[in-house]
């Protein structure tokens, strides 16, 4: 029986209205995407950047380009595809990365990495949150093009074939910028390791 | 500490691996008045579009119509630039010495 109380979103329909410059159906599109839009936005979030002005970018892109959609990928794909390369640009945009010091981590942080680096247990649970803040400090150290494939591999465990269609990068550029964030990230560990905390 | 990155005993694959863990911060609807906002925005984009597209065909065309008129007019603007308008050679085979008036107005001066 079908869902009479959450009706399936009629998105090709709702995509000719906004051809037809309607602007409830403008809004409704809004509406069912940015929970997608909102996902990719805080995952490769650049520093000193609010959410909302970067999902309001992806949204402004998407109406500006909806004439060149022509359907040959699904269409929550292709806006998908706009808010990674409007990440990017803003990540390329940022000019400096601050250095990764030990001083400049939480006590949490810097008791994970340290647990991390000394031991070979698993992170426990309840120091999740504190992993993730770490991992994103250790990526901003990173390239902005290698930080957005290792976050895809590492984070999201999405395949080089799936970076490539959400990227538009070639498979054999995203092997090669993934094997050089990742040596980079080896040195930075042994970095760390060699300055020990303090 | 292992060396190998990939190897999941490296604190990087941990570290990751706990990073996936964590709870998804934050509300994923969108916040009030966003969908209004950009649906707003998105119109008003569409419409200076439209009026860039109706301004550069206006420069086009006005463009063709000055070449048009220089064209037309080649005579009077050649001899504009070299000195001498094309009312004045007219005025000269008009009052030439022997023309009555011309013989006028020489003697009233």
């Amino acid at each position: 029986m079908p869902d009479d109380a959450n009706p399936p979103f009629d998105l090709a329909g709702c995509l000719d209205r906004v051809r037809r410059k309607d602007q409830l159906a403008a809004r409704d599109l809004v509406g069912h995407l940015y929970p997608l839009v909102i996902r990719i936005v805080r995952a490769h979030l650049p520093r000193r950047v609010a959410e909302e002005d970067l999902a309001q970018e992806v949204f402004m892109k998407m109406f500006s380009r909806l004439a060149q959609y022509q359907g040959a990928v699904p269409f929550p794909h292709w806006v998908s595809r706009i808010a990674v390369t409007t990440c990017i640009d803003h990540l390329r945009a940022q000019k400096r990365r601050p250095e990764f010091r030990w001083a400049d981590l939480s006590e949490n942080e810097a008791d994970v990495l340290d647990a991390v680096m000394t031991n070979e247990n698993d992170v426990p649970a309840n120091d999740a949150m504190a992993s993730r803040e770490l991992v994103h400090k250790l990526l901003d150290q990173l390239k902005p093009d290698d930080q957005l494939v290792v976050r895809l591999l590492d984070l999201e465990q999405k395949t080089i074939a799936e970076i490539a269609v959400l990227t538009g990068w070639n498979q054999s550029l995203i092997k090669v910028r993934a094997f050089r964030a990742r040596r980079k990230l080896q040195k930075l560990f042994q970095e760390l390791k060699r300055r020990e905390r303090s | 500490m292992n060396h190998d990155i990939t190897n999941p005993r490296h604190p990087w694959a941990r570290l990751t691996q706990a990073a996936r863990q964590a709870p998804v911060d934050g509300d994923t609807a969108a916040p009030f008045g966003f969908a209004t906002r950009v649906a707003a925005l998105a119109r008003d984009l569409r419409g200076a579009s439209l009026l860039d597209r109706f301004a550069l065909r206006a420069v086009g065309i006005a463009s063709i119509l000055a070449i048009l008129s220089v064209a037309v007019n080649y005579q009077a603007v050649s001899a504009g630039i070299f000195g001498i308008s094309g009312v004045a050679l007219e005025d000269i085979d008009l009052l030439s010495p022997d023309d009555a008036v011309s013989i006028v107005l020489d003697l009233g001066d």
